[in-house]
């Protein structure tokens, strides 16, 4: 992270700070309490419409696929699981949290939703090619990597357009302008975040260190997943991370993955194909 | 790695590309440019670029 005292002061630049629903926060307890059942999950959730719509919306899309029309808050519990369950509706929240305040001349956020899902499409297929146990985890990773990024947006507006802008002005990555403009990047404030919203901790790695997966000691692979789809999707123009460029690969992350040329020109077929039927998380 | 045979090539050799092509690979130019130098980022380049290609190719046939 970038020195403790420029970091604190973007902080104290804010006027507010970045929260998670109280509502969220309650599910959290019960679902990772172990000695809740299915029903108190399912109660917790039915106090919050709007997400229960969310909820069945997600667990009829094609994306899981299902056979039949899941019509209950309970049975859609049942199926999913906790955890799964869990990181979705964090996901979704977060997402609609930092929905507020973007334009044209920061991030587009239509776009930059679609970046992040193409990431956590493209970490997935990666983790299933080269047999990682983490498919599940490289989804949620992905969709979160960017976090810092409209969390930024959202809450310092106005620097945030003019790093938007001098990253296009310069051809620069979105990180590098943050600095120059921030004195911090997104990378920084988004495992701040993580933090004070207590994210497991795999989750925070991935936000923390997809620039530089050989930072991550504890999810070195899942961060490096991350990384591999972040540069996947950008190479295959999904959606819009913010800025018109494209960082390196790391060549230690590559090794580690075990991936080829070979193996990658078959990742970039699966990826596209599998981005079908991800529309409803744009929604 | 640097397979000449995956560069992204314009229709029938050295016919004009479409407008649509020649934007694709003006910013394919454009957001590699910074790794000119890097093996594996130019076999990126021209990978996802092929590939991108024929997606447009197959659209607008």
């Amino acid at each position: 992270m970038k020195a403790r005292k420029t970091f604190l002061k973007l902080i104290e630049r804010m006027e507010e700070l970045p929260t998670l629903p109280s509502s969220i926060s309650k599910i959290f307890q019960v679902l990772d309490d172990p000695n809740s059942s299915a029903k108190d999950v399912s109660q917790v959730i039915s106090q919050d419409q709007s997400l229960v719509v969310r909820v069945l919306k997600i667990v009829n899309s094609p994306f899981y696929g299902f056979p039949r029309r899941i019509e209950s808050i309970d049975h859609a519990v049942v199926l999913l699981g906790y955890r799964p369950l869990r990181d979705m509706i964090l996901v979704t929240s977060l997402f609609r949290e930092a929905n507020i305040k973007g334009d044209k001349r920061s991030l587009d956020r239509v776009r930059f939703w679609r970046h992040a899902v193409g990431v956590g499409v493209a970490a997935q297929t990666i983790a299933q090619h080269i047999g990682a146990r983490q498919e599940n985890s490289a989804f949620i990773a992905g969709l979160l990597h960017d976090i810092g990024k409209v969390f930024l947006d959202a809450f310092l507006h106005q620097e945030y357009i003019e790093v938007v802008s001098l990253a296009r002005q310069k051809n620069l990555l979105l990180y590098e302008a943050e600095e120059e403009v921030l004195g911090a990047n997104h990378t920084d404030f988004g495992h701040w975040l993580a933090d004070a919203w207590n994210l497991p901790l795999n989750l925070t790695d991935s936000v923390a260190y997809h620039h530089q997966p050989s930072q991550s000691k504890e999810h070195y692979n899942l961060t490096c997943l991350v990384h591999m789809g972040d540069i996947l999707t950008r190479a295959l123009e999904v959606g819009d991370g913010g800025d018109n460029t494209i960082p390196a690969i790391d060549r230690h992350a590559w090794a580690f993955l075990n991936l080829t040329p070979e193996l990658f020109k078959g990742i970039i077929t699966e990826f596209d194909e599998n981005l079908v039927g991800t529309d409803f998380l744009i929604d | 790695m640097n397979d000449p045979n995956t560069s992204p090539k314009t229709p029938e050799g050295n016919k004009k590309p479409a407008p649509e092509e020649k934007d694709l690979l003006e910013r394919l130019e454009s957001r590699f440019n910074r790794h000119k130098n890097d093996k594996l980022m130019m076999w990126l380049k021209n990978t996802s670029g092929r590939y991108l290609l024929n997606k447009l190719r197959s659209r607008t046939s």
